[in-house]
């Protein structure tokens, strides 16, 4: 199960899990700047996303990368490399890995979420499968609405096409067994419905942090 | 929930409401620009979805988030409202 943080370490506490799951990738956060009004915060997340690949690149590869920008706002990731980069509270998170070793990355942020806004987003983030197991809880709500985001993040680029919060849900963990993501349509050729992908699902006192490594 | 008993049928003067709501922004919105240039989160986003479908306009997450502007959204709302 997503075991949930506490105490005053929290999102240091956070990006350290997320890195001892993934100890081939390297995970980094940079808070952003203040800034007056939207664009302007738009555009210190944008720098504080790409300082945060920079600082994973070098803990990575001894050489900080500097990611582009594709059409549709995702980082562009030089030779050899992949990642995800994320936003939320005025942090940004950014997770780098061996493209050699991994077919994309996805990595997700978000604050937490009030039971009233769970129970309104729970309709369409969650399949009505996850909804009778997982009800409205904020916290899973948080985590299953996070994780399909960092999935999107991975998958998308990897297949070429985009697909939405139905497209997986998230199968209960066991006793011996993680909660895990199964595809629940054909998306592309080897990513077909029952595809089962274990994300990392990291609950916290700030929110949530989820990641998927292909 | 209070969404299901709004009983305003959700058109670009609702949507341009929320959004100034959602967007806790100030000045106008350019119905042509990026809203994410606004500062709209993929959070934001899906709890637009939940308010659409609650009034019965049944819009994916992935339909907003693929062109997400003003005019885009109110195309598709009213392609959805009409069929």
């Amino acid at each position: 199960m997503a075991e949930c943080l506490r105490g005053p370490a929290r999102v240091e506490a956070a990006l350290a899990r997320l890195g001892a799951a993934l100890p081939d990738c390297r995970a980094a956060v940079v808070p952003v700047a203040r800034t007056e009004g939207p664009k302007a915060r738009r555009a210190a997340e944008f720098r504080a996303g790409r300082l945060a690949a920079a600082a994973a690149s070098a803990s990575l590869t001894g050489m900080p990368c500097l990611a582009g920008r594709g059409a549709d706002g995702a980082p562009l990731w030089p030779a050899g490399l992949t990642g995800s980069i994320s936003h939320s509270g005025g942090q940004a998170l950014a997770l780098v890995g061996p493209s050699a070793r991994r077919a994309g990355l996805g990595v997700d942020i978000e604050g937490p979420l009030s039971p009233r806004v769970a129970a309104e987003i729970a309709p369409v983030a969650l399949t009505p499968e996850e909804r009778a197991c997982f009800g409205t809880d904020p916290v899973w709500v948080g985590l299953i609405f996070s994780a399909k985001e960092s999935l999107f993040k991975a998958l998308s680029p990897r297949i070429g096409r985009r697909f939405d919060f139905d497209a997986a849900r998230l199968l209960p963990g066991g006793a011996t067994q993680p909660p895990l993501l199964c595809l629940t349509c054909d998306l592309a050729p080897g990513w077909e419905a029952g595809r089962r992908i274990e994300p990392v699902l990291i609950a916290h006192e700030q929110g949530v942090m989820t990641a998927v490594a292909l | 929930m209070t969404l299901t008993t709004t009983s305003t049928v959700p058109d670009r003067d609702w949507l341009s409401a929320r959004l100034n709501s959602l967007l806790e922004d100030e000045g106008p919105i350019d119905p042509a620009e990026s809203l994410i240039y606004y500062g709209l989160d993929s959070l934001r986003v899906m709890k637009l979805a939940a308010e659409l479908k609650a009034h019965g306009i049944h819009v994916g997450f992935e339909d907003l988030a693929r062109e997400p502007t003003l005019d885009a959204w109110t195309a598709l709302i009213d392609a959805r409202r009409d069929g």
